[in-house]
């Protein structure tokens, strides 16, 4: 009985103690202020897509593949090579981001950018047609003091985030 | 399950409560109790509040496409949603994926057990009211979700495996991040949890000799997954009917003895731990070789060819897209982070299948609600749910 | 000049003083912001997260709590159908009021010279007691006027917890008394001068301060509004300005009975200030508001079946050692 509540009384201390230790020590955070920290994503990550039409074949195994039926095929005649073809578009309110699509293409005329903000003021615009796919994604800085940092592993801290 | 129970019964000292669907603690679910006093005379889940009917989807789908598909149960264990799947398909087309691939799919497999793992952890911690304990691991998931993310490209949905192998290869100087990672989890997990929260006396007041399953009962009633080794049967797929590089790899079942709420959060420790260890072996026993079977290596274009061999990254062959596995019917067996989980595949060499069966562990494991939280104190409610790691959306695919 | 002379020493005046400035409304109005935006700040340090920002990026999000009640200002006052409308709009109003009730006999130092205290009685420490206990009533009332399952149960819990926390409370003040031979909490402070109670009698200072930890709902228990089974306990129900104020009670009562420790325990506003001994007073009520509002990312919450076990077999037990002690003491002494 005496052992067991000196025993509890020990791991009181213990928890009030590490939280303690918690409070004192400086610097250790995990969030990330994510408008104003941008993350640069490693490469190879899965965001949104980027087409380049003068490889696309018009096989159309991209809009066959995509589970999220996000794809169609459109005849598209660009601006100034005036060359034609049947390109994909996406529309990023059914896509998924499984890339499919970027590993089936053939001749690698889809490729990844590295966006994820999939976030815009118009719904419409959340449909990707070729010319703006061709062009990619590009996002203003959601804040007027965001800046790129870069979330590197840490042992001790879990994750650190360096500017880039 | 009895239903009469939202009736009108004369029992004039009980209160009945509607717990959920919006409710802080119920999650995508609905729990309807009977309340003497402090004591809840009879406890019923309704689940069904988040199905998505993904077996019946998965009938629409070609067969690459239900990958993604069969990731949406439970999106935070979405490999080993996805192995399951894979392993099934890969029995019909009977193909065998190589050593290194095998290797991949498991280091993939048991990162994303720890941050399962970790989530139980976080929604135990605050469903008992530690706010620290539902913070901390939901942080610490995220070096594990980085590693992950450098494997895959995602962060949560995966779909990383392929009938034949996997998707891509692992980055340069992968393992010294990995390792920097575990390090960083098993240190955390070692010291910290255990002085906030597993030592803590009051967490140990609310857990232990709480909502005890005993051995004969989790038997009987097909529990599976942590909450079935905590009542003290040694039962885990991964070593029962092994798959994927378990067979060569070294590891033990985390087991305990007491069946109770303690108990059952103890298990995942040890299977955090156990998870660690695999993953060191992985990082230092990965086999060289392709990570794709090479029946599909030669049916990719040359571009993805050169592409693959320089980076890494495997390109989809086009015959993916009209893949008609011969007819069969199939199952596999897996074990996902909260228990066995079970694919039946009926296929009658069709674009599509013509029958999944998707069972998940948390489907397998609602009936604990009613076993274990009738009879129990109001206050115990939480703290049982917490402890068996139910996840709604599994539960209710 | 002669109007700004009545105005000042109206509000000069002790029993103007002490109710609406220090350690009245406005000190506590201050303090509950500063309280909340640290609990939260702490929290979000040991939690490895950052906590209120945005609302008054440069200091921290100080303010956020403003903000929060600004918002619930202008938030509609739902009041459901079944729900006894009148006692579920008066209570929470009631309850604040007798929550401040105590602080007119809590002697809370000098300021310029003057004394804080409202009302001078010999048997000041019995007053605030007994007008402390009047809060936990209205919460009971507010959740039995809900007309809601879960504040029902709330509100028992409140009861349950009530007798168990509120005879150690009194107990273990009452022998501060007998160990100091007077009721009025100014003789029992100026009795500390040299030594303070918690040095003499550290039981005492145990049981009262789990007490009001336990009176005041924080970690490790919250339990009339443990959110994860009883949604809020007594104040489901409540909406806007009205939720703000339940939410504001068991802060204000946190404050209330942390100056009654320190005054009881930790030798009130000695080592004196000339002048201004309230400031050492504060700053002692400061220190005990944040350690308690630490504990919230400590503790996850007890059972309440535990609770009340905690009470009457550790609390109680604890409070009748703290008597004998201090009967001991007095008889040693004597
Ligand atoms: S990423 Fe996936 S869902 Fe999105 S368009 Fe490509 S295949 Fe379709
Ligand atoms: S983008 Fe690629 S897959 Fe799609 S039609 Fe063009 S070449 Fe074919």
């Amino acid at each position: 009985m005496i052992i067991k509540i000196i025993n509890n009384f020990y791991h009181h201390i213990r928890a009030i103690l590490i939280g303690l230790k918690y409070l004192l020590s400086p610097g250790i955070r995990i969030t990330l202020k994510y408008p104003d920290e941008l993350p640069i994503l490693p490469e190879n990550y899965r965001g949104m897509l980027k087409l380049n039409n003068e490889l696309c074949i018009s096989c159309g195994l991209c809009s066959q593949i995509c589970p999220a039926g996000a794809i169609n095929l459109k005849l598209f005649e660009h601006e100034q090579t005036k060359q034609v073809g049947r390109h994909p578009e996406v529309d990023y309110k059914r896509c998924i981001f499984c890339g499919f699509c970027i590993d089936i293409c053939p001749s690698k005329a889809l490729e990844l950018t590295r966006i994820h903000d999939a976030a815009f003021y118009v719904e419409d615009e959340l449909y990707y047609e070729v010319n703006r796919l061709i062009i990619g994604p590009k996002i203003d800085p959601p804040c007027m003091r965001s800046k790129y940092v870069i979330s590197e592993i840490d042992e001790v801290r879990g994750i650190v985030y360096r500017n880039a | 399950m009895k239903t009469s129970l939202s009736k009108q019964q004369d029992n004039r000292k009980e209160i009945e409560l509607f717990i959920g669907p919006q409710h802080p603690a119920s999650g995508h679910m609905r729990f309807i109790g009977r309340v003497d006093g402090d004591i809840f005379t009879n406890f019923i889940p309704d689940p069904g509040w988040v199905h998505r009917g993904i077996e019946k989807i998965a009938e629409n789908r070609k067969w690459i496409q239900i990958i993604p598909l069969v990731e949406r149960a439970a999106i935070l264990d979405a490999a080993n949603m996805n192995i399951g799947y894979v392993i099934a398909l890969e029995k019909l087309l009977d193909i065998e994926p190589p050593p290194r691939a095998q290797y991949l799919r498991t280091l993939l497999c048991e990162i994303n057990r720890i941050t399962s793992h970790l989530y139980g952890f976080g929604i135990a911690g605050i469903m008992i009211g530690s706010s620290t304990f539902y913070m901390w691991p939901f942080a610490d998931r995220e070096p594990l979700i980085d590693i992950a993310q450098l494997i895959t490209g995602a962060r949560l949905t995966y779909s990383y495996m392929i009938p034949g192998g996997v998707r891509r290869d692992l980055p340069q100087g992968f393992k010294e991040k990995a390792l920097k990672a575990l390090k960083y989890i098993e240190r955390r997990l070692n010291n910290d949890y255990f002085r906030i929260f597993f030592d803590n006396p009051v967490t140990k007041a609310r857990y232990q000799e709480v909502g005890v399953l005993k051995r004969d009962d989790a038997i009987r009633l097909g529990i599976v997954g942590p909450n079935l080794r905590a009542s003290n049967v040694k039962y885990d797929v991964r070593k029962v009917e092994p798959y994927a590089a378990y067979p060569e790899l070294e590891f033990d079942i985390a087991y305990e003895k007491e069946g109770d709420c303690y108990a059952r959060l103890l298990v995942r420790v040890e299977e955090i731990r156990q998870s660690i260890k695999i993953i060191r072996q992985i990082l230092d026993a990965l086999p060289q070789g392709p990570i794709i079977h090479k029946k599909y290596e030669k049916l990719v274009s040359l571009r993805k060819l050169e592409e693959y061999q320089k980076t890494g990254i495997f390109g989809l062959p086009a015959i993916f897209t009209v893949l008609r596995p011969p007819a069969g019917e199939v199952i596999s067996r897996v074990e996902a982070a909260r228990g066995e989980l079970i694919f039946h595949i009926i296929s009658t060499g069709e674009l599509r299948p013509y029958r999944l069966r998707m069972v998940t562990p948390s489907f397998r494991n609602i009936v604990l609600f009613r076993e274990l939280i009738s009879g129990a104190r109001v206050m115990d409610f939480p703290a049982i749910y917490g402890s068996i790691d139910y996840f709604p959306p599994e539960s209710d695919r | 000049m002669e109007i700004v002379d009545l105005i000042l020493n109206i509000l000069l005046h002790p029993s103007i003083f002490v109710p609406l400035i220090f350690p009245g409304f406005i000190t506590i109005l201050i303090i509950i912001i500063l309280l909340i935006w640290a609990e939260r700040k702490v929290a979000a340090k040991i939690q490895m997260r950052i906590g209120p920002l945005y609302v008054t990026r440069r200091f921290g999000g100080i303010l956020q709590l403003l903000a929060d009640l600004l918002r619930y200002m202008f938030a509609e006052v739902i009041t459901s159908k079944d729900s006894d409308k009148f006692i579920f709009i008066a209570s929470p109003i009631v309850a604040l009021t007798a929550t401040l009730l105590p602080l007119a006999v809590i002697p809370a130092g000098s300021l310029l010279g003057i004394e804080l205290i409202a009302l001078r009685t010999n048997i000041s420490l019995l007053a605030a007691l007994a007008l402390s206990s009047l809060t936990p009533i209205f919460i009971i009332i507010m959740g039995w006027a809900s007309n809601n399952k879960f504040a029902l149960m709330g509100s028992l819990r409140e009861g349950h917890l009530m007798i168990s926390y509120e005879v150690p409370l009194y107990l273990s003040a009452l022998s501060v008394a007998i160990l100091h031979g007077s009721l009025d909490i100014v003789d029992i402070v100026n009795n500390q001068q040299r030594v303070w109670t918690v040095l003499i009698n550290p039981f005492a200072a145990f049981s009262f301060f789990i007490s009001v930890i336990m009176s005041t709902s924080r970690f490790p228990f919250e339990i009339t509004e443990s959110d994860s089974e009883l949604v809020a306990g007594p104040y489901t129900e409540y909406s806007s300005i009205l939720y703000g104020l339940v939410m504001g009670v068991p802060y204000m009562r946190l404050y209330v009975f942390t100056l009654l420790f320190v005054d009881l325990f930790l030798g009130g506003w000695y080592p004196l200030i000339d002048g201004f001994s309230s400031i050492t007073l504060i700053i002692k009520v400061l220190i005990i508001l944040l350690f308690s509002v630490f504990l919230r990312s400590v503790y996850p919450r007890y059972r309440l079946d535990q609770a009340i076990r905690i009470g009457w077999h550790i609390l109680f037990t604890l409070s009748l050692i703290s008597i004998t002690l201090s009967l001991l003491i007095i008889g040693w002494v004597m």
